[in-house]
Formats: structure tokens, sequence, C-alpha cells
């Protein structure tokens, strides 16, 4: 069975190894970045198929990350949930609706079995 | 998409057109997880009463503040929050979830793990409940300090030997940290003092000068002066500097653009604490930031009678 691939950009270091530890367990190909300019050279280099994005980066920020991928041609289309510790106000939702992202979840509110299960429905309805 | 501005209240949303209304909810995914998201109550109605959607704050009561809005999908809603209360939200909610989330993460995995992957996941949580700890231990001495509540009776504090006490607390972050301290050999650098509030104050300043330089390589120069009646403590790096806003730092719970950038997971306390212990010992904090470097410098009276 083919793998799917997904991008992790996330600078919390606990967070970042939990979630590649999860979705490498369920058969995932994992690339991992720390913050959004690694987010967008590693998404450029493997082009996954789902991005999991943080919000609150040093250097770049998820908002710019997303402001930058979707200016590709082939990062345009790309899912990607926000997953995020941040409460949404209208700055960050007005910067998020011109970029589209899939979903928008606090991680506090997420088990990873739920994360897990957002990323297959989102692959669902995004077919390669 | 849609353009959308949050109240802070639990709000009914009365839409219209029952068809339109329902397909927005069905479909946009993005909507709803963002009102999902949010911490107060938002359902989703039609006008003819049908509840299309309530999100996870939403009990089976309907809020009581109604907007009923006509042209859909445009959310439009009133904010009443201020801007440094939302930052402040902003700060609190990230502090405190973000390694919450480190502890319950890695402890789901751990329970399915062994050998050298639960040493890795017991590491994490150990790192996020560390992390979790400072948090509410800066956020517990600066409402203290704010309050007037902390208080220990003070005693007669060696300088040097706190220093080093200090430096050897610090978070290294895997970075080569050069601690190097100037004085005048002849002068008592004691203070009557509350040591572990003491403690505090050059603790943060100190990390801060790790955590704000990019460097793989920090240098922290401090110098102890004694003038008559007090002891200034100065010091000192080549960091990038606070920018603009460094007459602000000493609030509580700001970050400006600089820190936020370089280091997005600050609290926005340390400063505040060392500029009101400061005060508490009647003494000051002052700050001078330029782009190639800052020196925070803390006066204390050497007793408590000459303060």
């Amino acid at each position: 069975m083919t793998k799917h691939t997904v991008l992790i950009v996330e600078d919390e270091g606990p967070l970042l190894q939990a979630l590649t530890t999860q979705f490498a367990g369920k058969e995932f190909d994992v690339f991992q970045a720390h913050n959004g300019s690694e987010g967008l050279e590693q998404a450029a280099k493997n082009k996954p198929e789902i991005i999991l994005l943080d919000l609150n980066m040093p250097k770049m920020d998820g908002a710019t990350f997303m402001e930058h991928l979707r200016q590709d041609e082939w990062g345009k289309d790309v899912p990607v949930i926000i997953l995020t510790n941040l409460q949404p106000d209208d700055t960050i939702i007005n910067s998020l609706a011109r970029t589209n992202p899939a979903y928008y979840l606090i991680k506090a509110e997420w088990d990873l079995a739920g994360i897990v299960d957002k990323v297959m429905e989102v692959l669902q309805s995004h077919p390669a | 998409m849609f353009p959308v501005q949050f109240t802070t209240v639990p709000v009914r949303l009365i839409l219209n057109n029952l068809d339109t209304a329902t397909r927005l909810v069905q479909t946009n995914r993005l909507l709803t997880s963002i009102l999902d998201a949010l911490p107060y109550a938002v359902m989703i109605r039609s006008k003819g009463g049908t509840v299309l959607f309530k999100n996870r704050s939403c009990g089976d009561v309907a809020p009581e503040h109604s907007m009923t809005l006509d042209g859909i999908p445009e959310l439009e809603l009133c904010t009443s929050q201020t801007g440094s209360e939302r930052e402040l939200l902003q700060i609190l909610a990230h502090q405190l979830r973000t390694p919450v989330t480190g502890v319950i993460w890695n402890a789901e995995l751990a329970a399915d793990a062994s050998g050298e992957q639960l040493t890795d996941l017991l590491s994490n949580i150990r790192e996020s409940g560390d992390k979790l700890n400072r948090t509410v231990k800066d956020l517990i001495l600066a409402l203290e300090l704010q309050h007037d509540l902390s208080a220990h009776a003070p005693v007669r504090v060696d300088l040097i030997t706190l220093l080093r006490e200090t430096a050897a607390a610090l978070d290294l972050r895997d970075r080569t940290v050069n601690i190097s301290v100037t004085r005048n050999r002849s002068d008592d650098l004691t203070v009557s003092a509350d040591q572990e509030l003491l403690r505090s104050a050059f603790l943060h300043i100190m990390q801060n000068s790790i955590d704000y330089t990019q460097d793989n390589t920090t240098d922290i120069r401090i110098s102890l002066t004694r003038d008559s009646n007090k002891v200034a403590v100065s010091f000192s790096d080549d960091g990038p500097g606070m920018g603009e806003e460094s007459s602000r730092v000493t609030e509580r719970f700001y970050r400006g653009s600089m820190s936020r950038k370089t280091k997005p997971d600050g609290n926005g306390l340390g400063l505040y604490i060392a500029d009101q212990v400061a005060k508490r010992h009647k003494g000051k904090l002052t700050v001078d930031s330029s782009p190639s470097g800052t020196t925070v410098s803390v006066e204390i009276p050497t007793d408590v009678a000459d303060s």
C-alpha cells in the first residue's frame, strides 16, 4: 500500500516529535520543519500530500508561510490544516481567509488519533 | 471567503436563507472549525428556528445575544475586546496550552511504547512539564509582585555568590554562554535584600540575553559597582536589541515585534518581574538597547535603612 506523505511544521520539540511518532505509526512518510522557512523548503523539495502547520513560530510564522505557499503553482492547492494553540481572532482569520486552510484546530483540544482522522478526511476529499 | 470580526459574548447567528445557510455550514469546514476553536458559545440557526450548527462551547441553551444576518456567507460580528486584552489572552492561552499539549500527547504515546522510544517520550513529557512549571511560576510571581504579596525577610546577600548560583541555573539552550564579571575588589558588594526575588530578577535578565541572541555563542558581561549607599549590577550583551519599543519592555506581558519574531513563545513577564523586584527594594531598573546590544542595569540600596 502506498504511504501517504505529510509535512509537519512545528517549532515545539515535544509536539513535533509526538506528531511525527503518531503519523509514522499510521503508515505515513513524515517530513518535519521547525519554522516557516524550513517548511517552505521541505514543501518544495518533498511535495507532501498534506501539511500540518503551526502558526506561532520563529523566523517565519504560519500565516506568512501560507502566503508564500499559495503563490507557488504546486503549493496553491495543497491542503493545509492549521494546528495551533492561538485562539482565532480577526487578525489571524482575515489573514487565513486569503490562503484557505482546510481546518483550524486548537492543539490542546485534539488528541493525536483525532488529528489523524482529520488528515484522512481531508485526504479523502483531496485525491492526489 | 468571509470577513470575520469576533465578539466575546455567546452569540446566536440567525440566517435568513435556510438553503444557503445549510450549504455554508455543511461545506465550509474552515468556518466551522474556527467557530469550534472559540472559547464561547456560537449557534447558527435559520430564521425559522432550525439549528444548523452549535460549536463545542455551546450547550443545549441557545445564547441570548443574537444577530440577524441577511447576507451570507459574510459573517460580521462586533468585537468588544481591546487590542491589549486580546494580546494578553493569546499569550496566556498559548503559553499554558502548549506545554499541556506536550504532556498529553507524549503521555498518550508512552502508554504503548517501550525501550528507547519510551525514554524519548518521557523526556518530552519532562521538558513540557518544566516549561509549564516555569510559566506558572512566572505568572504567580508577577501577580504576587503586582499585589505586593510576595515577602521574605531581607537577608544580607553577597551579590557575587548570588550571580554565580543564578548562572548555574540558566537554560543554555545548547549554546556556548560566556559570562564575565567585573568588579572593584575593594568594594563591599553585599546588599540587604529578598534573596529569592533578586535571584528571579537576575535569572530573567540573563536568560533573556541567551534567548534573544541568535548566534550560537552568547556573551554576558556583568559589572558591579558600589556608589555610596547602593550597588549597581549591569548585564550587557551583543544581541540584536529590543527595537523601538524598548521603553515598554518592563510592562507586564508586553512583547515587542522583535521579541515575538525571535522567540514567539515568550510570556512577556521577565523584565516586568525584574523591574518590580528592583522597585520592591526601593531601587530601579534601566534598559539601554540598540541594534548592537542591550544593557539592563539594576540598582539596589545596600541597606534597607538606605532605601
